[in-house]
């Protein structure tokens, strides 16, 4: 499901311009991108929980260079689906096999 | 480890700026989370542009172990909700970091060399306790979330080299953040002390301000208590120093040591010596410093609040080495739960403390085999404990020994 569609379902269900749908669910993913920026995280119920990780500096084995090489410290994004959402969709038969 | 802002702030943000009620953007948002869900369930992957995209993921059944019971168990195959971000918010997220790069170092280091070796230089600089005191400040942060790995790797020089950017003080201060979160680089320590002197200078500097007070409080807390536990019963110095730098995981075998200790009164008389005068207590024993048997060993220069314990924790990484440091120096210590001030004792070099070799593991027995004997004379209660760690290291060790020991602590040992 693209962006718009989205948009286009979350108006539909919610009886509302698309237009509106479009503006609260931008500034709803900018505000997480923001937090995510700054190093916080949110829980949204129903979905999860957003939050940054920070990855360590370790060494690896790079075959390219075979030899070893120092990966330097990064944050990332890390996701938690709630436990609910988790539940409900262990068992579908959906998940691209 | 990062502070969360929680939901209902999330929803004052929004309804702020898109200026709809609170109500209506909690709804919305819990729709949207139901249509994101019945979307997955449908198969389908969802994409938030500029953002990420969620998607189901089949995992296969595989085995696992029960943690609780170390029984094996089959866990089904089953769906897994993975959200991937995208470039652009992979890229905002990791921008603390974004001038680093992967650098080539060649072979991999012999960085247990290193860090075996560093420890004894900084203890034989930290000689006096006020001076440990500074050092263990800065690696203050350090002490709460670090890994074996990192601790290791950390004598090693970072060989990231920061490219100063428009925007480098920025990350200088968000690093400096993350510091406060826990987080332990050796690169960022070194970043952080490269500016500084530039940042105090600055307003940016509180957030170091606050993490430096706090860090004082507590060191000057745990010292008042250290302090106040010394003072009714000086024998005890040794093993009290032991409990506050471990974890509570390590209580039993830590309230062994401080039981024995407790009662060898005919120590306690020696052991004032260590805390009450450094000189003093290095005339009283001059048979410490005979070297072991051992080829390889490092001297080791006992320095006030130190035990066997924290020895072989900042030696091998590992406090539950000791009785390899207590057996290579058995004929100069009377009681392995109380070492003099200025003694040296000798510790055995080991190849890779974190994976011991067969000849390794069974010198390490041999130490608590030794620790055995000596707890028999004096606690028999609490020996048998010391019986089993040493089968845990090697169990032919166990049966060697087992000629000379007490069969209900022989049964205990190999049974547990």
């Amino acid at each position: 499901m693209t962006y718009n569609e989205l948009i286009d379902r979350v108006s539909e269900s919610r009886d509302i311009p698309k237009s509106q749908a479009k503006e609260i669910i931008d500034s709803l993913f900018e505000t997480l991108g923001q937090e995510l920026e700054r190093g916080s995280g949110v829980s949204i119920p129903g979905l999860g929980t957003f939050r940054t990780k920070t990855k360590e500096e370790r060494k690896v084995y790079s075959p390219h260079h075979e030899t070893y090489i120092m990966v330097p410290p990064k944050r990332v994004v890390d996701f938690t689906p709630s436990a609910n959402l988790k539940e409900n969709l262990k068992f579908v038969e959906a998940g691209n096999e | 480890m990062s502070e969360k802002i929680t939901f209902k702030e999330l929803i004052e943000k929004l309804s702020a700026k898109t200026e709809q009620s609170e109500q209506s953007t909690n709804d919305f948002i819990h729709e949207l989370a139901d249509i994101i869900e019945m979307s997955l369930g449908a198969g389908e992957k969802i994409s938030i542009s500029g953002f990420g995209k969620f998607e189901l993921r089949w995992m296969d059944e595989r085995t696992g172990r029960n943690p609780q019971t170390g029984e094996e168990i089959t866990i089904p195959g089953q769906n897994k909700v993975v959200f991937k971000p995208f470039k652009a918010l992979r890229e905002r997220v990791n921008k603390p970091f974004e001038n680093l790069e992967s650098q080539v170092i060649g072979d991999e280091p012999d960085d247990k060399q290193s860090a075996s070796n560093s420890p004894v230089l900084s203890y034989s600089a930290a000689h006096v306790p006020a001076q440990s005191t500074t050092s263990k400040k800065e690696e203050k942060p350090n002490d709460t979330e670090t890994d074996l790995i990192v601790e290791r790797e950390s004598p090693v020089d970072s060989p990231f080299q920061m490219q100063r950017s428009a925007d480098h003080e920025t990350a200088a201060n968000q690093l400096v953040r993350e510091t406060g979160d826990g987080l332990t680089s050796v690169f960022e320590k070194k970043m952080a002390h490269q500016d500084e002197l530039a940042r105090d200078v600055q307003e940016n500097g509180e957030f170091r301000w606050s993490y430096t007070a706090a860090a004082v409080i507590v060191l000057l807390a745990i010292f008042l208590i250290v302090f106040m536990l010394n003072r009714p019963e000086p024998s005890r110095e040794t093993v009290i120093s032991t409990t506050t730098e471990q974890t509570s995981e390590l209580q039993s075998v830590d309230d062994l040591n401080s039981e024995s200790a407790g009662t060898q009164s005919g120590e306690a008389e020696r052991t004032a010596a260590v805390i009450g005068d450094d000189e003093g207590g290095q005339s009283v024993d001059k048979s410490e410093s005979i070297p072991s048997a051992n080829e390889e060993s490092i001297t080791h220069s006992v320095s006030a609040g130190e035990s066997l314990w924290t020895i072989a924790q900042s030696q091998y990484d590992d406090p539950y080495l000791w009785p390899l440091i207590y057996s290579a120096n058995e004929n100069g210590l009377n009681n392995p739960n109380v070492l003099l001030t200025g003694s040296n004792l000798q510790i055995p070099a080991l190849d890779n403390p974190g994976n011991l070799s067969q000849s390794e593991k069974e010198k390490v027995a041999l130490g608590y085999i030794s620790v055995y004997d000596w707890i028999l004379k004096n606690q028999p209660d609490n020996a048998r404990y010391y019986l089993w760690a040493a089968g845990s290291f090697s169990q032919e060790i166990l049966r060697d020994a087992s000629d000379n020991v007490n069969e209900a602590d022989l049964a205990f040992a190999t049974q547990g």
